[in-house]
């Protein structure tokens, strides 16, 4: 059996890294398969950067293993330069040089030679949609287009790995959603690890999540499995037509409804609340509404997505908390107050 | 190797397509020359060689010179961030170090050259000067290489070590500007021998490689300066990876 096929692409064990008296990485670990994309989250100075920075090969750690492909990232570190792509964040080019003469030297320096170089530097080029741009000077490029060119340059000596800081960091949504494409199109040949903030992105190319906080890992699932985390409660808004101070009462007492925040908005009530999905909460909010006569021209709850649960592990803040009177505008005057039953 | 040449192909392109390049060719050549002609005009009459006087109009220059080609060549890369993307390329350090510094090398000869041609303009124009000894240029031009060798790899160090182009000119300019004071005060402190003295000697030097002797002793102490520096350098790179 071929073992080299067999173990995971990254394998990381207690890495840790320190700078100083702080420690920027602080025990992690963590593996990534043949062929997986895995988005790594974290807040600013959670770790991430460092951890990318370790596995290509530009810093070393203070404690802890790292393999890329089976080789060891600070015994064989030739061995991983040469398994991997990485792009850095900001994507550092020479500015002073065309695109097509950039790919070339890189390929070049990556050791890709003669008419190999010529063809991968060609493919890469339509690969990246560069075509257009290929004899313009690097400096003149817009931010979109270094990218493509920094992800281009990752792609040609075809590794199998690729580590991607941030790359689609100040792009715009049309950019983004080239690059997210792109991507996306690589994953079936390469093992991607993808560090970004735009979490939206993650849910849709990544198949797994590693959310790093103060350099250790708080959550490693799937997105769809962390957002399952927070589905015990709902945020639901209700929008009732009726005396304020008796839907507040009427709605605390329903059991399963925790927390509802009234605001009255002339003859109708906007209440905001948590309640419990497996309690069938907003079926009952419906037949009470039936049974005391009231309209009803709202009744949703708010689908949690990984920002939640990213903020939740790494702030310990819960997004489908109700927002409180105080917390945003106030609502109009002549609105009235808010009435709440705790 | 074929990483070294890639890498110092990209350099030599880098530099010969800036037109700083060519600026700082035209003004130390004018520099230089200006130099040269303003020594011979005031030693008129005076026995003193006029290969003697080119060759220390040059090295005058020298630290400037070497200081505005080294001063870029690792803190921009470190500036720019493109040193990341270089050391995470299967290329080893002692590649790109020695490509860094031979094309700084390349730069530096290539600016020199042009002087040399001062020399003979003003033979050719002074019916007082005989003409040019050729060995006597010979001589000048090995020194004149073994010195720039010598501070070229001072200077990839020092670039070495910071990421801020002025602080690297500052500390590059006095690392090489200190072997020319190293006479004046070797002479100014009584504890050294003359022997000591001259053995350190740049002016010494000058003068011996102008007169024809190819001394074997500062070649073997430029050259030892140049592979310890490098060496370090080489080390400072990989540091980045113990640190």
């Amino acid at each position: 059996m071929d073992t080299a096929t067999e173990s995971p692409m990254i394998a990381v064990k207690n890495l840790t890294r320190r700078y100083g008296r702080v420690s920027a990485l602080d025990g992690v670990t963590f593996e990534v398969g043949r062929g997986e994309i895995v988005g790594l989250l974290g807040p600013n100075g959670a770790g991430k950067t460092t951890t990318l920075r370790i596995l290509s090969c530009y810093l070393p750690a203070s404690g802890g293993e790292a393999r890329i492909g089976g080789a060891d990232v600070f015994e064989e570190s030739m061995a991983v330069r040469r398994k991997v792509g990485y792009l850095p964040e900001n994507v550092p080019l020479y500015t002073e040089m065309r695109v097509r003469e950039y790919l070339k030297f890189r390929g070049a320096l990556k050791g890709v030679r003669g008419r190999r170089l010529r063809s991968r530097v060609d493919t890469v080029i339509q690969q990246c949609d560069l075509a257009g741009e290929a004899r313009t000077i690097i400096g003149r490029l817009s931010k979109g287009f270094r990218q493509r060119v920094g992800l281009a340059d990752c792609l040609l000596h075809e590794p199998e790995c690729l580590i991607l800081d941030e790359p689609t960091i100040g792009l715009d949504p049309n950019q983004i959603r080239h690059i997210r494409e792109l991507i996306r199109s690589l994953a079936p040949e390469h093992t991607i690890l993808i560090s970004t903030h735009i979490l939206s992105e993650v849910e849709v190319i990544c198949g797994r999540v590693l959310i790093l906080d103060h350099g250790r890992i708080a959550a490693s699932d799937t997105p769809e499995a962390l957002v399952g985390l927070m589905q015990g409660d709902e945020h639901i808004t209700a929008e009732l037509q009726g005396p304020a101070d008796e839907i507040a009462a009427a709605l605390g007492a329903l059991e399963g409804v925790r927390k509802p925040v009234c605001t009255p908005d002339g003859d109708w009530c906007r209440v905001v609340f948590r309640g419990n999905r497996q309690q069938q909460v907003r079926e009952r909010v419906f037949d009470l509404a039936c049974t005391r006569g009231w309209r009803l021209r709202e009744l949703t709850a708010q689908r949690r997505n990984l920002e939640d649960v990213f903020a939740a592990l790494t702030e310990g803040i819960d997004t489908a908390e109700p927002v409180q009177p105080g917390d945003c505008a106030r609502p109009d005057a002549s609105a009235g107050g808010e009435v709440s039953h705790a | 190797m074929r990483s070294f040449l890639i890498l110092l192909r990209r350099e030599l392109s880098a530099v010969f397509l800036s037109p700083v390049a060519y600026v700082t060719m035209a003004l130390f050549t004018s520099a230089a020359s200006w130099t040269f002609l303003a020594t011979v005009k005031a030693q008129t009459g005076s026995t003193v060689y006029p290969e003697q006087l080119f060759f220390v109009s040059v090295l005058i220059w020298m630290p400037f010179l070497i200081t505005v080609i080294c001063m870029r060549l690792f803190a921009e890369e470190k500036r720019s961030g493109t040193i990341e993307t270089l050391m995470t390329t299967a290329v080893g350090e002692t590649a790109v170090v020695l490509a860094k510094y031979a094309g700084a090398l390349v730069f530096g000869w290539v600016t020199i050259a042009p002087s040399i041609g001062a020399l003979y303009i003003l033979a050719a124009m002074s019916p007082g000067i005989d003409g040019v000894d050729g060995y006597a240029v010979a001589g000048g031009c090995a020194i004149l290489a073994l010195v720039s060798i010598c501070c070229t790899a001072v200077g990839v160090l020092v670039s070495l070590l910071t990421r801020n182009q002025i602080v690297a000119a500052i500390c590059c300019f006095w690392a090489i500007f200190a072997p020319f004071m190293v006479q004046p005060f070797m002479r100014a402190v009584p504890l050294f021998r003359q022997a000591t003295i001259e053995r350190f000697s740049l002016e010494r030097h000058v003068t011996l490689f102008v007169s024809g002797t190819l001394s074997l002793q500062p070649a073997v102490l430029y050259l030892s300066i140049t592979v310890l520096m490098l060496f370090s350098a080489v080390r400072v790179l990989e540091s980045r990876r113990w640190l």
